[in-house]
């Protein structure tokens, strides 16, 4: 079958490009969609011959958004190298920190770049659909969503320092204990935060309501769903725990699994269109064990959250599922996301008053203990797998990262390819339809994936939507700067 | 009254070669030690930036470029380039915005914006890497040279006295 293609194409300068193009047949119809992305181009092969001490500080420079990301998973592999427990307090600390990194890049996603296309339309002019339009329509919400962004910031600065890449977890701990007056900063500015989500859910809450079409057709299909659940009772994790996969109808397909193993259940696939590796769960094959991460994964995967606010919020959600509670549509992540920041003010309120926060035994000797080791985290995009091999002497030899938007990749192609064929029909008029270019742009958001590990010199980064006919000839094209 | 500080804001990939000059630039500065200036490193710019940039009383952007420096100038190889805010800038698809966009975010959001003036250094590597190819060395000790010029200028006097000067040389 001969097909044409449009071409969605955001170009940088250099390698850090993402482009869609949805493939269309001879009558016009989609049959299939793309999204490619440039990240992590030859960075794993870059570390090889480091230190192992060095791994964090360089890993976390990878990304400005999710560097505490890349700190914890680096820091938990060295962790397994020197094969030590961390003292309590440096646990509690490196959740902390996480716990922060969650809510200010959630706050990214929903507030600042979301939220426009749900509080101004995705009809509406693209020149007033950004954080600009939202300011100028619900100014309050916006400097809501900017200051809680900040609360999540500042949690990390008052560990980590100033600088944004922190090497301040290491392999056996982290390298400071929190200061009193610290912590009590950090529990002065909880009830806004709080507030501040609240607020945003009750929105989100309404808009559902009055938005069915969004909820049914951004990305809406069942797949599998993989994450950290804890040790105790399968809770919401971010830090720790077990690797769970489940399937659309709930059934718990790996449990209580040792991310060390994680190669046991998790292939990658390397497609030709992009440099984006495509994990996928082993015993299903690719591309039939595709699967989800991040905060949909989360919430379907947990049994509770393990704080009442959050828990009160999860059983509403799972109200938005299938029979079996298990909430598949793409669109959804962004309610997810907001109950995971209301559950990190809960989390970091506790763990600010619990009586190790303070200690000052923060680190653990250690030293070459195994050649190989394997950290894993919750980044706010999903589960972020670091794996390490080190020689004798620490020297790095080897170096596998899986990262959470490269999981979510053969999602995202299914989530464009369901909004493109809810709203393009019989596209024989060589033209792209008018709203098309919002709604999978919005699609992506949703999931927000993470384009900005590659460099970004000064420079426009334009959007391009070309068509092209069954022979490769440009019919249309639509260009935003 | 204390007078706002000056910031200067260096950002890019400290791994990308070329790309972490504006970044060198501002550690330089920051080594410095100029007294009422603040500096800060980022990876990408990030909207609550908008509130230390509106309680400045100039801001300097320092980043990476790909284009080369102006055949018609060949004696200064960075370029400089005046700031105007732009809300037309913002992505809203990526993590990182544009510093005229930031401009544009402190004057919606805390009523103000400084002046502000971008630096840009060329660059011939992009690839993984942590150091800066000749060309993007050399241009980086020019625009030093010429930031230092802008934070200390005039002192005690009022730096908006010097742009008709500093004006004349801006790229845009």
């Amino acid at each position: 079958m001969t097909t044409r293609r449009v071409v969605i194409d955001p170009v940088t300068r250099i390698e850090g490009h993402a482009k869609i193009s949805i493939f269309l047949d001879e009558d016009g119809e989609v049959r299939d969609a793309q999204f490619h992305v440039t990240e992590f181009r030859g960075f794993e092969k870059f570390c090889e011959g480091r230190p192992l001490a060095e791994m964090a500080g360089i890993t976390a420079r990878v990304c400005g958004i999710c560097p505490v990301s890349h700190i914890l998973a680096s820091a938990k592999a060295g962790d397994d190298i020197f094969a030590v427990d961390i003292p309590p307090a440096a646990e509690k600390l490196r959740r902390l920190m996480n716990l922060g990194q969650i809510v200010q890049s959630h706050a990214l996603s929903f507030f600042h770049l979301s939220s426009p296309d749900l509080l101004l339309g995705f009809d509406s002019d693209p020149a007033q659909r950004n954080l600009f339009g939202l300011i100028a329509q619900h100014p309050e919400f916006a400097r809501g969503g900017i200051r809680l962004r900040q609360f999540g910031q500042e949690i990390i600065e008052l560990l980590g320092g100033r600088k944004i890449h922190p090497a301040w977890a290491v392999p056996g701990g982290v390298r400071e204990p929190l200061a009193p007056e610290k912590r009590d900063h950090i529990l002065s500015r909880v009830p806004e935060a709080r507030q501040t989500v609240l607020d945003a859910l009750a929105f989100f809450k309404r808009y559902i309501a009055e938005h069915r079409e969004e909820v049914e057709h951004f990305g809406n299909f069942p797949t599998l769903f993989l994450g950290l659940v804890s040790k105790d009772g399968a809770q919401w994790e971010h830090y720790d725990g077990y690797l769970r996969v489940m399937d659309s109808e709930g059934n718990i397909l790996v449990d209580g699994h040792d991310p060390r193993r994680y190669t046991e259940i998790i292939g990658e696939a390397v497609e030709p269109h992009s440099y984006l590796k495509s994990p996928y769960f082993k015993p299903w094959g690719y591309p039939e064990g595709a699967y989800r991460v991040g905060p949909l994964a989360r919430l379907n995967l947990c049994t509770r959250i393990g704080t009442p606010l959050a828990d009160a919020e999860l059983a509403e959600f799972r109200q938005h599922g299938n029979a079996r509670g298990v909430v598949l549509s793409s669109f959804m992540y962004h309610y997810a996301r907001l109950i995971e920041i209301l559950a990190a003010t809960e989390r970091i309120e506790l763990l600010l008053h619990d009586p190790d926060i303070l200690s000052p035994h923060v680190r653990a000797g250690g030293a070459i203990n195994k050649l190989e080791g394997v950290g894993v985290s919750e980044a706010p995009r999903g589960t972020l797998l670091h794996h390490y091999q080190v020689d004798p002497h620490g020297m790095v030899r080897r170096v596998n990262l899986i990262i959470a938007t490269g999981q979510n990749n053969l999602a995202m192609n299914r989530t464009v390819k369901q909004i493109a064929q809810h709203w393009i029909h019989g596209a024989r008029d060589a033209k792209i339809p008018e709203g098309l270019l919002n709604r999978v742009e919005a699609g992506i958001r949703a999931f927000d994936p993470c384009l900005s590990c590659s460099t970004h010199a000064v420079g426009q980064m334009p959007l391009i939507v070309r068509l092209f006919d069954a022979h490769g000839q440009l019919l249309d094209e639509v260009r935003r700067d | 009254m204390r007078t706002a500080p000056a910031l200067v804001i260096g950002y890019g990939s400290a791994l990308h070669s070329d790309d972490a000059a504006g970044l060198h630039l501002a550690e330089r500065i920051a080594a410095r030690a100029y007294p009422n200036v603040h500096v800060l490193t980022v990876t990408q710019l990030v909207p609550e930036l908008a509130e230390p940039i509106a309680h400045s009383r100039l801001v300097i952007f320092a980043d990476a470029s790909l284009h080369p420096p102006r055949a018609h100038r060949p004696w200064r190889l960075f370029g400089i380039t005046r700031l105007r805010p732009s809300q037309a800038t913002w992505s809203s698809l990526l993590h990182h915005g544009d510093p005229r966009a930031l401009l544009a975010l402190a004057q919606a959001l805390y009523g103000y914006h400084p002046p502000a003036w971008l630096i840009t250094i060329p660059g011939e590597r992009f690839d993984l890497g942590e150091s800066l190819s000749p060309l993007a060395q050399q241009a980086l000790e020019q625009a030093i040279v010429f930031v230092e010029r802008l934070l200390t200028c005039g002192g005690e006097r009022s730096w908006q006295h010097h742009f008709p000067s500093l004006e004349r040389h801006s790229d845009a």
